[in-house]
């Protein structure tokens, strides 16, 4: 059980700073192909939307992991916090819009 | 071992030093593992402003719709001042880290006025479709429009507002110990506030335009 929630990975190791720039640079990349996908009306409202879900996905996802740190050792509980909220929030948003 | 504990951070000499300076302190580490607690129930609470708009969205009434109403260059804008203040952000925490209060202090400053940024453009955004007939009570779309990207916007403003906080004491005292955590939660808050961007601009604008 680690919740040393440690950081010490950030202090002044070039190579994990490295590693938060190509995160920003993919998700801006993620981002403009998102706008420019929806611009173009490049393929059917629905299948555009199920991509543009899966987008939005990817970029919480990279931005939970590296930005916030929660791929680093010692971030059990934080992970099972946020994802517990998440959990819900799904289920939330998928009863009401199912509901008859 | 347990003779060598730290008093105050219940660790052991080696384990304090390789700690980042955010999580050396047992307070420290408390502080961030409760925020991320806050962090599980803010994303239900968002997810239920998604659920509602997601239901309304399509009652426009005789107001406009979002095909109508959204363009993509201010979206993009927003979307990415918000993401770029994310990184300023993480460059912060990496001078924290290295027990630089300047750099700290000057990321943190960039971050803010890129946030600035954002909030202001949003204000403009908003102004912009009141005078294009949208208002609060124009219809359920309207309504449940304003209240997820304005409580979004309130996010932003009350980051702002946590960030200036927290950059004027690392002016006055640098960093250690006791504010590194601060500074820590704050760009967690600031990251949190760019994860629930980044469904809006999806579900609220490009899935809006899209008519979908």
């Amino acid at each position: 059980m680690e919740t040393n929630l440690d950081h010490s990975v950030e202090t002044g190791k070039s190579r994990s700073m490295r590693k938060h720039i190509i995160s920003y640079v993919v998700m801006m990349l993620i981002s403009i192909a998102a706008f420019w996908m929806v611009a173009n009306q490049l393929l059917t409202p629905v299948a555009l939307t199920v991509i543009l879900l899966i987008m939005a996905s990817i970029l919480v996802l990279l931005q939970l992991a590296d930005f916030m740190h929660l791929d680093q050792k010692g971030h059990l509980f934080p992970t099972i916090f946020i994802g517990t909220g998440i959990f819900w929030g799904i289920i939330f948003i998928l009863v009401i819009l199912l509901w008859p | 071992m347990a003779a060598e504990q730290h008093a105050t951070t219940g660790l052991n000499a080696g384990d304090r030093l390789r700690l980042g300076l955010a999580s050396r302190t047992l307070e420290g580490r408390n502080k961030i593992l409760g925020f991320w607690f806050f962090l599980g129930g803010e994303s239900i609470l968002f997810a239920s402003l998604f659920a509602t708009f997601l239901v309304l969205r399509h009652q426009t009434g005789d107001g406009p719709k979002p095909e109508e109403l959204f363009g993509y260059g201010l979206v993009f804008v927003l979307t990415f001042l918000l993401i770029t203040s994310s990184l300023t952000s993480i460059f912060a925490v990496n001078a924290m880290e290295r027990g630089n209060a300047r750099v700290t202090a000057g990321w943190l400053g960039v971050t803010i006025a890129l946030g600035l940024g954002f909030l202001l453009l949003q204000i403009y955004e908003f102004y912009h479709y009141v005078h294009e007939g949208l208002g609060y009570t124009t219809s359920a779309f309207a309504s449940s429009f304003y209240t997820l990207v304005g409580f979004h916007g309130f996010h932003v403003a009350f980051g702002l507002c946590w960030l200036t906080a927290v950059t004027v004491q690392v002016v006055q005292n640098g960093v250690n110990v006791v504010n590194a955590p601060k500074i820590f939660i704050s760009t967690l808050y600031w990251h949190f506030v760019d994860v629930v961007w980044m469904f809006i601009f999806t579900v609220v604008y490009l899935m809006g335009s899209l008519g979908v």
